[in-house]
């Protein structure tokens, strides 16, 4: 048998049969013998009955125009918060999207892109055979560098261009593979020998590193026995051509540690 | 109105706007306060609209408002930001304890009823203690389940209960009284 506080409790739940059919029964077993409890749950339905009944009669003022529209212009308010959260979270994705394009824009312009070996070696012989003057025909080697930055308009770094036992011939303008690049002819006893200077071309493919006293290089020769010793650096690719590896050994060198040294 | 929020706003206006009117009243019924009941029925409004999203479609959306409605409500009157009006009546009995009259002879239900005024009705459940009020309104007069009732008042069902039980007995015991003094 419950308690009569228990009971009480749960009277409004009671008289509105919202108890299970077990605590129903419980409770109704408990106020047909408590006269306390059943005099309780009589009173309770005849104020829940009047409070009813009351709420159907009162006359309450009908709400102002006012709050609806002062509510939708609250609504206003939270949809151009929400508009701009979604602007700022578009405008923020599109930045990024910017961003991204930029940085990918940028790294493929700045790529290292392949020296390109053969045409170097051809434009060599061309240059060789047809005997064309050079772009900036000079001996001094500081003015010729002077020359080819100007002329490139790239950042190469400054080179000493002196070679020992060379001569040089002059400086040419030249394009390899769409770019422009520089090449330097130094006359070295009867031989020619060029120094391709290409801004960016510093990678050389699939032509193997070797070595010469502890310095990579990449090596190829053509068909007309012309040869290339390859390096590159940061910001160029570098290419000595000559008519043998022996004859250019020592301008090779010479150039590839004047270009290791003056790039650091 | 935004591009983003249309159809979200459009569907909430279709459920909400019915509901002004009940959520006013329910309002007026709380704080009896006019202006108050505008501004409280008008947060509803706008705080059920930011938390739309949030309403699970198919569950009772009257009592979801009203659930917020409470909240808004409670919260004013714990920041101390306003009080709802006490209407005196110094029959109201304190304490909530449950004590037993002594049966009368005639039967009560019949003592209690006759002559009630709405007035003296209304009386009797301003004098109740707030916590009690709270249940009494939401249960009695709003209608609403225990359940939803407790969801809107943030504590147990069993507690419901026993709020609306102990406020209608503390009314019946200010109207006996009040009648007793006729």
């Amino acid at each position: 048998m419950k308690k009569c506080d228990e009971v009480l409790d749960n009277l409004p739940a009671y008289i509105d049969k919202a108890l299970t059919p077990d605590e129903q029964a419980e409770i109704e077993a408990h106020i047909s013998q408590c006269a306390g409890c059943r005099f309780e749950a009589r009173n309770q339905q005849e104020i829940r009955r009047h409070l009813r009944s009351f709420v159907q009669r009162q006359r309450l003022p009908s709400p102002s125009s006012k709050i609806w529209s002062n509510a939708r212009r609250g609504f206003n308010r939270q949809d151009g918060h929400i508009t701009r959260q979604y602007q700022m979270r578009f405008g923020l994705a599109g930045a990024c999207l910017l961003l991204v394009f930029f940085r990918l824009a940028w790294a493929r312009f700045n790529a290292p892109q392949i020296f390109p070996v053969q045409e170097a070696l051809q434009d060599f012989l061309n240059i060789k055979q047809g005997r064309i003057m050079p772009d900036f025909p000079s001996s001094d080697p500081d003015s010729a560098s002077a020359w080819l930055r100007k002329e490139l308009h790239a950042s190469i770094p400054p080179m000493n261009l002196s070679l020992s036992q060379c001569r040089l011939v002059g400086a040419y303008k030249v394009r390899l593979n769409g770019n422009d690049a520089g090449l330097l002819l130094y006359r070295e006893h009867a031989n020619l020998i060029g120094l391709f200077i290409a801004p960016r071309m510093s990678q050389f493919g699939n032509i193997p590193e070797e070595n010469i006293d502890g310095n990579p290089y990449h090596f190829q020769k053509n068909a007309s026995g012309l040869a290339l010793y390859g390096w590159g650096n940061e910001k160029a690719g570098f290419g000595v051509v000559g008519r043998s590896s022996e004859d250019i050994h020592t301008t090779l060198m010479n150039a590839y540690e004047q270009s290791s040294a003056t790039s650091h | 109105m935004s591009f983003f929020g249309r159809g979200k706003r459009g569907e909430f206006e279709r459920m909400a706007k019915p509901f002004v009117k009940s959520l006013y009243h329910a309002a007026l019924r709380l704080t009896r306060q006019n202006e108050w009941a505008e501004d409280l029925t008008q947060d509803t409004l706008i705080r059920a609209y930011e938390r739309f999203d949030l309403f699970q479609s198919g569950t009772n959306f009257r009592a979801w408002m009203f659930t917020i409605l409470m909240h808004i409500y409670l919260n004013d009157c714990e920041r101390g930001k306003r009080r709802p009006l006490t209407t005196s009546f110094d029959t109201c009995l304190e304490g909530s304890t449950w004590e037993f009259p002594a049966p009368p002879e005639s039967d009560p239900a019949e003592l209690l009823t006759s002559g009630l005024l709405d007035d003296q009705l209304q009386a009797a459940l301003d004098a109740l203690p707030e916590e009690f009020r709270l249940a009494v309104i939401l249960v009695d007069i709003e209608d609403m389940a225990y359940q939803e009732a407790a969801d809107a008042l943030h504590i147990p069902i069993g507690t419901v209960r026993s709020r609306v039980s102990r406020g209608r007995a503390q009314m019946r015991r200010i109207l006996t009284r009040k009648q007793q003094e006729q």
